[in-house]
């Protein structure tokens, strides 16, 4: 645990979503009773799915757009784009590069693609605090978000109901002052229990091109698939999170009464109130998007907060934590200072 | 063991013919979100983290309750 004092601010907040609306209730691969069921523990009734044309990059730029425009930032004015995302366009180039272009930003920039997935927020302030504290940068966009659902194979019943995809710009710029506090955790150990063994070059060898690997439950799914034990990532989460969470809370020294918003990750409605319960913040308001959106990956705070914040300014203590894929697990409690959020953009 | 072969039984929404010797993979309702719900059980009730790879390891209801036991 960590914190540091910060010149750096988030002063806008834009996501975009493609405009295809997968209702879970009509999910045909798993029989009625048990869809019930997995609906009402998810707590996921729809989500947006993106067709098979739509990329990463995609989504980003038409945030960023929105964005710049919103906030009135001169493109001409960025100095730097980080991307966190699990499905870049690409395995190579990077997609930053892309989204650099394509948004029609200037050529001397600082463009990077970050591989991590739930957990990338933190991460992203983190080092988009960085460079404007200690690089001398004015203004920077963080992007994040991925299309997971174009991981999933449909009639894998683990994935394919959980999956939406959502990307969201986030413009940082130097501000008033404050202190922020942090707290990351990593366990490679655990790496297989969310993966897309191929696209890599440890599943090459093994790549047995299209034929379909079936697991239990009449679940299928290929190496190019997305892999979930979603046993185990549950275990983890509600052990570890709200046990980061509540120590980083002590760590700060701020009164609990204080906090005002809490994002959590959104995995799965199982998860998340398991957590909820557990960290016992009663004052604090604990956001979710998953009714109608679902477990958006790398993008899943920043689309809670457009959900309940879309063309309003939140301000506040906020904890925000995001786990999952790697195991990652990141957590940081900062105050939002009339941050502007756009309203959802929808592709 | 009665008590957690109910809670179990609770738990995954069996029905009364299900005993401690049933064979998991008999049952309809033991999949992924079957097994969300014991570990959530195995938290709430037994203040004990069970990881999917140990609960995917039992053959019987009664290698469940020896994990919640353990």
């Amino acid at each position: 645990m960590r914190h540091v004092k910060t010149n750096s601010q988030i002063v806008g907040i834009a996501t975009a979503v493609p405009k295809n609306e997968f209702k879970n209730i009509n999910y045909q691969f798993l029989e009625k009773k048990k869809l019930e069921n997995l609906i009402k523990l998810t707590g996921i009734y729809s989500k947006r799915i993106a067709n098979s044309k739509t990329c990463t990059s995609d989504l980003a730029i038409n945030a960023g757009d929105k964005l710049l425009s919103n906030l009135k930032w001169k493109k001409s004015d960025i100095e730097f784009i980080i991307l966190i995302t699990q499905t870049a366009d690409y395995l190579t180039p990077a997609t930053s590069g892309i989204i650099q272009n394509r948004l029609g930003l200037r050529n001397d920039i600082f463009a990077i693609d970050i591989n991590l997935g739930c957990s990338g927020f933190p991460y992203g302030i983190f080092l988009a605090n960085s460079f404007l504290d200690n690089y001398n940068f004015k203004k920077g966009l963080l992007f994040i978000g991925d299309v997971c659902s174009r991981l999933c194979n449909i009639k894998d019943n683990t994935t394919w109901p959980i999956f939406g995809d959502a990307c969201s710009a986030v413009a940082f710029e130097k501000g008033e002052k404050q202190k922020i506090f942090f707290d990351f955790f990593s366990d490679g150990s655990k790496y297989n229990d969310i993966i897309v063994p191929t696209h890599s070059f440890a599943g090459r060898n093994e790549l047995n091109s299209n034929q379909l690997g079936e697991i239990n439950n009449d679940n299928k799914r290929n190496e190019f698939n997305m892999h979930l034990n979603g046993a185990n990532i549950y275990s983890f989460a509600i052990s570890k999170v709200p046990e980061r969470i509540k120590n980083l809370i002590e760590y700060s020294k701020i009164n609990k009464q204080k906090i005002k918003y809490c994002f959590l990750h959104q995995a799965n409605r199982l998860i998340n109130e398991t957590i909820k319960k557990k960290i016992n913040l009663k004052n604090t308001k604990i956001l979710s998007s998953l009714d109608n959106f679902g477990n958006t990956s790398s993008a899943s705070i920043t689309m809670t907060i457009t959900k309940h914040f879309a063309e309003k300014k939140i301000s506040g203590i906020s904890i925000l934590c995001g786990f999952g894929v790697g195991i990652s697990l990141s957590t940081m409690i900062l105050n939002f200072k009339r941050c502007y959020v756009s309203s959802l953009s929808e592709i | 063991m009665k008590k957690e072969l109910e809670n179990i039984k609770k738990t995954l929404n069996l029905n009364k013919d299900v005993n401690l010797e049933t064979e998991l993979n008999t049952l309809e309702q033991w999949d992924s979100m079957g097994a969300l719900s014991v570990i959530g059980l195995a938290d709430s009730k037994y203040k004990k983290i069970i990881s999917g790879d140990d609960l995917f390891q039992c053959k019987k209801i009664i290698d469940i309750i020896k994990l919640l036991k353990k």
